[in-house]
Formats: structure tokens, C-alpha cells, sequence
């Protein structure tokens, strides 16, 4: 039998079998005018130069409060760093460095090992434009974070739930799948306010909070609102680790925390030890579109000893969180 | 147009490319959510019309040179049929390997008995063990005629590479469907 002649067994088969025309009329014209719908409603949502000078007017408080703190904090990170010492040279990696403990009933400092997924973008973002609420973009490696000898990531293969029961990408247990790259899939979820939740499943004392939206690319996630609890329905002993709503658009209240370029090191939050078992992580769109990217999420903690399922009250004053980059 | 074209264009907001886009792969997703979900029209309307309305809301994030359009696209919809089955609340398990025998032969030979839901179905079972490349590499070729040049831009591979892609992809499915079907 020649080849041509095989080739038209195939079809027979392929057409007999396989075939199906493609739907024409109405639906097929109504679904290209939602997606032309779609397509205009892709602007990117940013500051444009007039609303950020007028946010800026009107904000003046809060920005020289702003810069104040700002200026405090370079001063403490300067001191932070002669303690701990030089950055590691791995961009981004930070290995363990102990730290002498002279006081025996104090738990042994370690720095926070944390494991970074490739680099998905150039040193330097060119499409995000600037904005008061924008945190200064740097490359370089982060400062570590002193923990207890002992922390681990609480949160890798946790449950996960999310706002939208129909993500438009992926499903929510990639959220703590300890895929941190964008190339294995991540979660999406729809247009607008969106958050996901992490039950650790018994409560932690929980020292940082890495986050990654999607990082391929420089984007800024907005309303970035990171919160923990006792309860699944955040409604008793929920605490704010982390808010850069400026303007209370998400309802949850106003942040103090700057909106930030993501990249491969995710945003860490330093949360000083603060116990809970629940996690929640909310956003509202981002620069490039209004959908809601989580590539993971982990939550750095310890057990934390004699807690039981309930809540777990807070004991002391907490220092106050602080997000490093 | 060339795919990467047609998406640099769509990037830049430009609704003819859209509308090119959304008209060259029509058949390749409507077919495949048909083959995923036999039986039901409906079903495989809301993949297609999912998967497309995803694609855009995801255009501006994919790299115009990388990939190829159709896998994506795919890929897409294979998130979306899973979708549809959760919440259909039953499972169908798609498994790699050979077909599952059917019950029995067609009643006859010829074209009439290739129509048969059972051979489609077992048809559908092939094309589902087929890579995404193969399988749409197939449909190309012997559905909607496209040459190998024409199929090697789609799938942003050398014609040689595509050459032996449906080399491959021939000898799979015909030993797939010999053993399916040994009297046919």
C-alpha cells in the first residue's frame, strides 16, 4: 500500500472519528464579542502621574510620616546588619548563620534558610511606573532574618482555600505545593478582591510569611493585606501582619506597608513569633490586570508548645511585623 | 499573520488579531473539548468559551516567540474540562498508554461503521494518549489540510521537526486503532 494511500485511511478515520465542525451563529459571535470585551478591559491599572501627585498632596502626612519611618528604618537595618554581618553572596539565598546565644533559656538564632526559585526577569523593571505608595526596587539579597533554631515552612502541603471557587488557572493546593517557580503552575484567581487561605492545621508560632505572586514578569499586586487567626472565619483574634491597602479600597482598613515590584525572592514578612493557625492572603488585582496570581506561599514557624485545636490567645505585646525584601 | 504576530498585535489591543486568533484554533479547542466531553455540547461550549475569555485575560503575560499558541491554548482548556467534571461531580479518568478495548467490533466495515459511537469513542480514547503536539500535528494535517510549512510556524518547529512529529504521531495512532479495532 503506497503512503498516499495509508494517508487517506487515516483521514477516513480521523474524519469519522474525530471530527467535529466548529460551532458557528450565536454562540460563536456572542463568545468573540466577550472576548473583545475582555481584551478592553486589559488596561493596566497604575498610578498615572496626576493621581499620584494629587494622592501625594493629599497624603502629606502620611508620606512625611512615611519618610521619617523610612529613615529610621535605614538606620536600624544599618545597625541590624553590623550584628549579623555581611550579606550572603548567593543573591536572594540566605543560609544559616547562628547566632551566639548567651542566655541558655532563650532559643538558638539561626538565619532563615529559604529556598528561591530561578530568576524570571532582568535586574531592572522598566514598566511599572513610579509612585509614592511604591516601594524602591533593589536586586540585591535581603538582610537575614534571625529565627529559632528549628523554624520550618509550616505551610508546604497544607490545605488551601480560596475567595473564587473557579480560579481561572490552576487549583488552590499549588499554593503550598513548594512550586515556587511560575513555570509549574500557579494559582489564578479572578478579577478584583481575592484572597487565599492556609489552614496549618494546628496553631504555630509563626515567624515570617513568604509570599510570591506571579514573577515572570515585574508587577505590582495591589492591596496587598496578609492577616492570621485562630479561626477559619477570621472573625476572633485576627491580627494584620501585613497592608499595603493606601487607601482602603479592599475595606480592611488602611496599610502602612509600601506596594512592592515582585520578583523571584516573594515578599517576606516578618511576623516576630505571632501564633495562629490560619493564614490569609489578600490582593486586588495587579499592574498588568485585575486578576489575583499566587505562585506559593510559605509560612515559616514552630510548634507552638501546649496549644491545642482552639485559638491560641496572645500573651504579650508583639513587636510590631515588618515586611523585608 | 504569524502567531507570534497576531499576539504582539492582541497586546497591543488590537481586536482583528483577535478575532484571527480566535478563528484559526477554534477547531482545535472546540475538538478537543468535544473529544473530553462526549455527550455534551453544552459542556464543551463552556470550556470553549472559558478557554478563550482565560487567553485573554492571560495574553499580555505570554512571550510572543516562546511556545506555540495552540499548546497553550490546550493547555488552558485542559484546566477548564477538569473544571467541568468537578463540578459535574463525576470523574473520567484520561490515562496515558493504549486504548481500552471497546466491547466489540463494528457491526460492519466501511465508513458507516467508523461512525458508530463506539468507534468514535475509541477514536477520542487515541487522540487522548497522543502528545498535545502530536495530536494537533494530526488534526492539521488530515482535518483541515494544513501543509507541513503551515503547521511548522503554528507549532514554532523546523519542518523537519514536524515532519517527524507526524511520523510519530502516525504510527502511534495506527497501532493504537489496530489493536482497538483488528478487523477494521
Amino acid at each position: 500500500m503506497r503512503a498516499e494511500d495509508k494517508d487517506e485511511d487515516l483521514v477516513g478515520i480521523l474524519k469519522a472519528g474525530y471530527d467535529v465542525p466548529p460551532p458557528t451563529g450565536p454562540f460563536a459571535e456572542d463568545l468573540l464579542e466577550r472576548m473583545r470585551g475582555e481584551l478592553r478591559a486589559a488596561r493596566p491599572r497604575h498610578l498615572g502621574p496626576g493621581r499620584a501627585v494629587l494622592a501625594l498632596w493629599r497624603h502629606w502626612r502620611l508620606v512625611a510620616a512615611a519618610a521619617l519611618v523610612a529613615g529610621l528604618g535605614i538606620g536600624l537595618a544599618v545597625v541590624a546588619n553590623r550584628d549579623v554581618g555581611p550579606d550572603r553572596d548567593v543573591p536572594g539565598a540566605v543560609g544559616p548563620v547562628a547566632e551566639s546565644t548567651p542566655d541558655s533559656g532563650k532559643p538558638r538564632m539561626v538565619a532563615l534558610d529559604v529556598k528561591l526559585p530561578p530568576v524570571e526577569f532582568g535586574p531592572t523593571p522598566k514598566n511599572i511606573p513610579p509612585s509614592p505608595y511604591l516601594e524602591k526596587y533593589s536586586a540585591g539579597p535581603r538582610p537575614p532574618l534571625m529565627v529559632p533554631e528549628g523554624t520550618t515552612n509550616v505551610a508546604l502541603g497544607k490545605p488551601v482555600t480560596a475567595s473564587d471557587n473557579e480560579p481561572v488557572l490552576g487549583e488552590a493546593k499549588m499554593v503550598t505545593d513548594g512550586n515556587k517557580g511560575t513555570q509549574q503552575g500557579h494559582l489564578e484567581l479572578g478579577p478584583g478582591k481575592q484572597w487565599v487561605q492556609i489552614d496549618l492545621k494546628e496553631p504555630y508560632a509563626i515567624h515570617a510569611i513568604i509570599v510570591w505572586h506571579f514573577h515572570a514578569m515585574p508587577r505590582v499586586y495591589h492591596d496587598v493585606v496578609v492577616q492570621v487567626a485562630g479561626d477559619p472565619d477570621f472573625i476572633e483574634n485576627v491580627r494584620t501582619v501585613y497592608n499595603n491597602d493606601y487607601d482602603n479600597s479592599s475595606g480592611l482598613g488602611i496599610g502602612k506597608d509600601l506596594e512592592y515590584i515582585e520578583d523571584h525572592r516573594g515578599r517576606l514578612i516578618a511576623t516576630g513569633g505571632i501564633p495562629a493557625r490560619y493564614v490569609r492572603l489578600h490582593s486586588n488585582g495587579n499592574s498588568s490586570n485585575d486578576l489575583n496570581d499566587y505562585v506559593e506561599v510559605d509560612v515559616y514557624g514552630t510548634p507552638v508548645e501546649g496549644a491545642g485545636d482552639k485559638q491560641v490567645p496572645l500573651k504579650a505585646e508583639l513587636p510590631r511585623p515588618a515586611a523585608l525584601r | 499573520m504569524t502567531d507570534p504576530e497576531l499576539i504582539h498585535a492582541i497586546q497591543a489591543g488590537d481586536e482583528t488579531a483577535l478575532d484571527a486568533l480566535y478563528r484559526r484554533y477554534l477547531p482545535s479547542v472546540w475538538r478537543y473539548a468535544c473529544s473530553q466531553l462526549a455527550g455534551s455540547v453544552a459542556a464543551a461550549e463552556d470550556v470553549t468559551s472559558e478557554t478563550f475569555l482565560a487567553a485573554v485575560r492571560q495574553i499580555g503575560r505570554l512571550s510572543p516567540d516562546g511556545g506555540n499558541v495552540a499548546g497553550w491554548l490546550l493547555g488552558i482548556a485542559r484546566h477548564k474540562v477538569a473544571d467541568v467534571r468537578r463540578r459535574r461531580g463525576r470523574e473520567k479518568t484520561v490515562q496515558a498508554g493504549p486504548p481500552v478495548d471497546p466491547p466489540g467490533p463494528p457491526a460492519n466495515d466501511g465508513p458507516a461503521a467508523l461512525e458508530s459511537a463506539e468507534t468514535r469513542a475509541s477514536v477520542r480514547r487515541i487522540m487522548d494518549t497522543l502528545a498535545d503536539d502530536q495530536r494537533l500535528a494530526l488534526e492539521w494535517k488530515y482535518l483541515d489540510g494544513l501543509s507541513v510549512r503551515q503547521i511548522a510556524r503554528r507549532l514554532n518547529r523546523t519542518e523537519k521537526a514536524v515532519e517527524a512529529v507526524l511520523y510519530r504521531a502516525r504510527n502511534a495512532f495506527r497501532a493504537a486503532f489496530d489493536r482497538a479495532w483488528p478487523t477494521a
